[in-house]
């Protein structure tokens, strides 16, 4: 006989199992043979696919029904549990919701931290070209060879940033940082919408200029920004030919002004170099690239490295294309590795305080669990009955840690310094991670509850001689002991964090960076310091003056163009490079390790010497400070001796090793002034400095900044970090606290009978509260074996 | 007094009739000759079991053959409730209809 379809059969089968009849699956069987022997196997088979298929509605319909009715008992049993120990619940609640709130609030910034960049229409497949060390500098002619010599470029564009400049319009005037300079592919490539005017097109226009919505307000309040006139330094007066929308706050290209590229000519502070532009060792653009097929990157990295080295005859080390969404990930990869196992920590921890309660107060309901299997209750049922209820106080969690969130929102913006919006919120992406956390935190508070309430026998219970076993009750110790290690780990982390943070905001910086003010020097304002400079010669309040190229907290000209006598010449030799004026040693109160500072009394400084530091030397393969004196440099077009070795300083962020340095006498490229006020007179001096800086320079902002100040900023992320690790820690360890308040007044309510007895008998209240106070000094110990 | 579903009034008819050949596979056959549907085999178990569970009908399992892939025969019999249920719901059938004599569309108008 040809057996029935397996699939009308399995169909059968589970419409039979309802009413566990196995009677039908017989007749149906019984029938299916007498149609083969009537009408062939054929019509048989199909008669029976038939069966299988109507017995479905009904199948859905009984099935339904009678699940909806026990779910409303389960239900029922749930509300009377949770409120008939509303002590009990309001803990458990209350711990939930608080970990759920934390833990949706570090989704936000994570997300946040993912989402950057991928607003661009193509951010697959945008790659910005870098050295593999993560150098992103690359020559003028760079982007149009790419273009030309390779093909599997959708479009290349050069990006120049020339640093801050001075715009005006009319009578407004302000100091701007969000200029690039663009090829006309930039707008195409990425997404910064025209609100209004033209695009692309306007950037093929020598003195046309796009600006951002913020911008057209900032300058032309209240007016139409098209066709208006901005003036950069006080010299290059711009059209407005369009208005971008802003770029949205997770954006890594802050593009707030696009002028055409050549007009890097211009705005640079030093403006010399243009007639050499288009020599390949003069790196001063980024160049981004958009790929026809986004898996081809490596390979094209390769190609590239061929081509640079093909056009140059110093290819050193190679080149790779790094994808726009990996650059802001790379910096913050590990923070959101951190967040993300802290709000899963902190989940777990409020999970654990759920299964506690839950299995401790399993005596409460072993008598209905034992009456539910006696009425012939499966364990599944029962199983089911359980992860209900956790759900059931999740879902009611939920409700609570939306109002907390809703409390916590502002708070948190503030600290994790995001301009994350409430439409975050509205995101698909945060609904997905809500049901995510919804279901983690139902199934992880509720598996382990149900699985043991369920397997209780009903016998033992309904004879009231059924007591908690004595593995749950060390299961739960066990538990309590890995929610305080969790705590405990988390303390341990902020407090390494916060003392990282303090020790580089502490450590010697090589430098005294109190009373130290800078200013930005733009092209007229350079030009005119060293005049600035003698009028504040005669201020006894202001104890040093003098300018760089770099920021002295902030170098970041990392060069391979420096190269000295004996030097190896295949190796790899990055040093990091900077111009200043005469005084630099002594205002930044350096320490000099051998040899002089620069001075006016050797005339030969002005034409090519260095200081170098001490890093370098070892680069340099010297072992002694004093030996490297008197050595040849050559670093760019100025070849000269080693006057001075600087004792190592930080002129980079603490969180940095402290790379090689060479310092030059370059007056004609400086970028920052740099001023000390005297302590105690701080506002006195700062005067003194702007009362020369007005005289001298009429019409340019005094616009100041304090190093330490610019020096705290270096380390905000790391603070706010600190910050957000400290309150999410401060929360976990409160709901591992509130946990084990519920479980000690449980097991404390437990014993009541014993207490009275004790008491009775004499025992005073200091003495029984340390008694019982003992049993949890056992949990420190333990977390203290497992730390 | 209960009352029935036509479907389980049915059902029970067919039980009585067949006495002691009513199981599944008969009830089924003869539900369906008697209306004429071509209701799903499966639609006369809901009914069945119902029934049994509200105490109309018992059961005694037959025998199991080769042909039934090794299940048991379930067959069922009236209870004294059952044969109350149906007697009490053909009374009524039987009241309610009382002189109304041939239905007519005319009947139907006012």
């Amino acid at each position: 006989m040809s057996p029935p379809p397996r699939l009308a059969r399995l169909l059968i089968r589970l419409f039979a199992s309802i009413e566990r009849n196995e009677s039908y699956l017989g007749d149906i069987d019984e029938i299916y043979a007498e149609r083969i022997a009537s009408g062939g196997v054929r019509r048989a088979r199909l008669w029976y696919r038939r069966e299988a298929l109507r017995s479905l509605p009904a199948y859905l319909r009984d099935s339904l029904a009678w699940s909806l009715a026990m779910l409303k008992n389960y239900f029922k049993t749930a509300f009377r549990s949770l409120l008939r120990h509303r002590a009990y619940s309001l803990i458990n609640i209350l711990g939930l919701a608080t970990g759920m709130a934390c833990a949706l609030l570090i989704w936000l910034w994570v997300q946040d931290e993912l989402g950057f960049d991928r607003f661009h229409e193509h951010s697959g497949t945008l790659f910005r070209v870098e050295r593999d060390n993560g150098n992103a500098s690359t020559p003028y002619p760079f982007g149009p060879a790419l273009e030309a010599e390779l093909p599997e470029f959708a479009d290349v564009a050069r990006v120049g940033n020339p640093g801050t400049l001075l715009v005006q319009a009319g009578e407004r005037s302000f100091y701007e940082t969000g200029l690039l300079a663009v090829d006309p592919a930039f707008l195409r490539m990425f997404t910064f919408p025209m609100v209004r005017g033209e695009g692309d097109a306007a950037l093929n226009r020598p003195f046309a200029v796009l600006i951002s919505w913020d911008m057209a307000d900032k300058y032309f309040p209240g007016r139409d920004p098209l066709g208006q006139t901005l003036t950069f330094n006080k010299e290059f007066v711009f059209t407005v030919a369009g208005v971008m929308k802003n770029p949205p706050p997770n954006s890594t290209l802050r593009a707030h002004f696009l002028v055409p590229l050549d007009r890097m000519e211009d705005l640079r502070a030093t403006r010399d170099y243009w007639k050499d532009i288009n020599r390949w060792d003069l790196q001063i653009f980024q160049t981004w690239v958009r790929l026809k097929n986004s898996t081809s990157a490596p390979e094209v990295g390769k190609k590239i490295t061929a081509l640079f080295d093909d056009h140059t005859k110093f290819g050193r080390g190679s080149w790779t294309l790094r994808p726009l969404t990996d650059i802001r990930l790379a910096m913050s990869r590990s923070q959101v590795i951190l967040f993300s196992g802290l709000a899963f920590f902190i989940l777990l921890v409020a999970c654990v305080n759920f299964m506690n309660l839950a299995t401790a107060r399993a005596a409460n309901r072993a008598k209905e669990i034992g009456l539910r299997k006696v009425v012939g209750a499966f364990r599944r049922s029962i199983v089911v009955q359980f992860l209900g209820e956790a759900f059931l106080t999740t879902v009611l969690a939920v409700l609570a840690a939306a109002v907390l969130f809703v409390f916590l929102f502002p708070a948190f913006q503030r600290i994790s310094g995001k301009a994350i919006g409430l439409e975050a919120v509205l995101s698909w992406r945060f609904g997905v991670g809500l049901s995510a956390i919804i279901l983690l935190t139902g199934f992880m508070a509720g598996s382990y509850p149900a699985l043991l309430l369920s397997s209780f026998h009903p016998v033992t219970t309904l004879k009231g001689r059924w007591r908690a076993g004595a593995r749950s009750a060390s299961f739960r110790r066990g538990l309590v002991v890995f929610q305080f290690a969790l705590s405990a780990l988390l303390l341990i982390g902020t407090g390494v964090i916060s003392r990282q943070v303090n020790h580089m905001r502490t450590m010697k910086l090589g430098y005294d960076k109190d009373h130290l003010i800078f200013l930005s020097l733009r092209t007229d304002t350079a030009k005119s310091f060293p005049v600035l400079k003698t009028e504040l010669k005669s201020a006894t309040l202001v104890q040093g003056a003098t300018a760089s190229f770099q920021l002295p907290t902030n170098n970041t000209m990392k060069e391979t163009g420096t190269t000295w006598e004996g030097m190896d010449k295949e190796a790899n030799h990055y040093v990091y490079y900077d111009d200043v004026d005469y005084d630099y040693v002594e205002t930044l109160g350096l320490g000099l390790a051998a040899g002089r500072s620069f001075s006016r009394k050797f005339v030969s400084d002005a034409g090519g010497a260095f200081l170098v530091n001490e890093t370098m030397v070892k680069q340099m393969g010297i072992s002694s400070p004093a030996g490297a004196i008197g050595k040849i440099l050559t670093s760019w077009n100025i070849t000269g001796p080693i006057v001075g070795v600087l004792k190592d300083y930080n002129f980079q962020s603490a969180r940095s090793a402290i790379e090689p340095q060479v310092v030059s006498l370059g007056r004609d490229k400086l970028r920052y002034a740099v001023f000390r006020l005297t302590g105690g007179l701080i506002q006195e001096s700062l005067d003194r400095v702007k009362e020369a800086w007005r005289k001298v320079n009429p019409g340019h902002p005094f616009e100041y900044r304090f190093f330490d100040e610019a020096f705290e900023n270096m380390y905000r992320d790391d603070e706010r970090l600190g910050t957000m690790l400290k309150y999410f820690a401060f929360m976990g360890v409160m709901i591992a606290c509130l946990g084990l308040f519920g479980l000690a007044s449980f097991t404390a309510a437990l014993r009541t009978k014993e207490i009275g007895v004790r008491k009775v008998l004499g025992a005073s209240s200091p003495r029984l509260a340390l008694k019982y106070g003992d049993s949890y000094r056992n949990y420190h110990i333990k977390i203290l074996g497992i730390r | 007094m209960e009352f029935l579903t036509k479907l389980e009034e049915m059902v029970l008819i067919a039980v009585l009739r067949l006495k002691d050949k009513a199981y599944g596979i008969s009830v089924y056959k003869y539900v369906i000759g008697l209306t004429g549907s071509r209701a799903a085999m499966s639609s006369v178990y809901f009914p069945l079991e119902r029934l049994v569970r509200r105490g109309f009908l018992t059961t005694i399992f037959g025998t199991s053959s080769p042909v039934r892939g090794g299940m048991r025969k379930k067959f069922y019999r009236l209870t004294e409730a059952g044969v109350r249920v149906l007697q009490e719901n053909r009374a009524l059938a039987e009241k309610a209809w009382r002189d109304l004599g041939d239905l007519r569309p005319e009947t139907m108008e006012d």
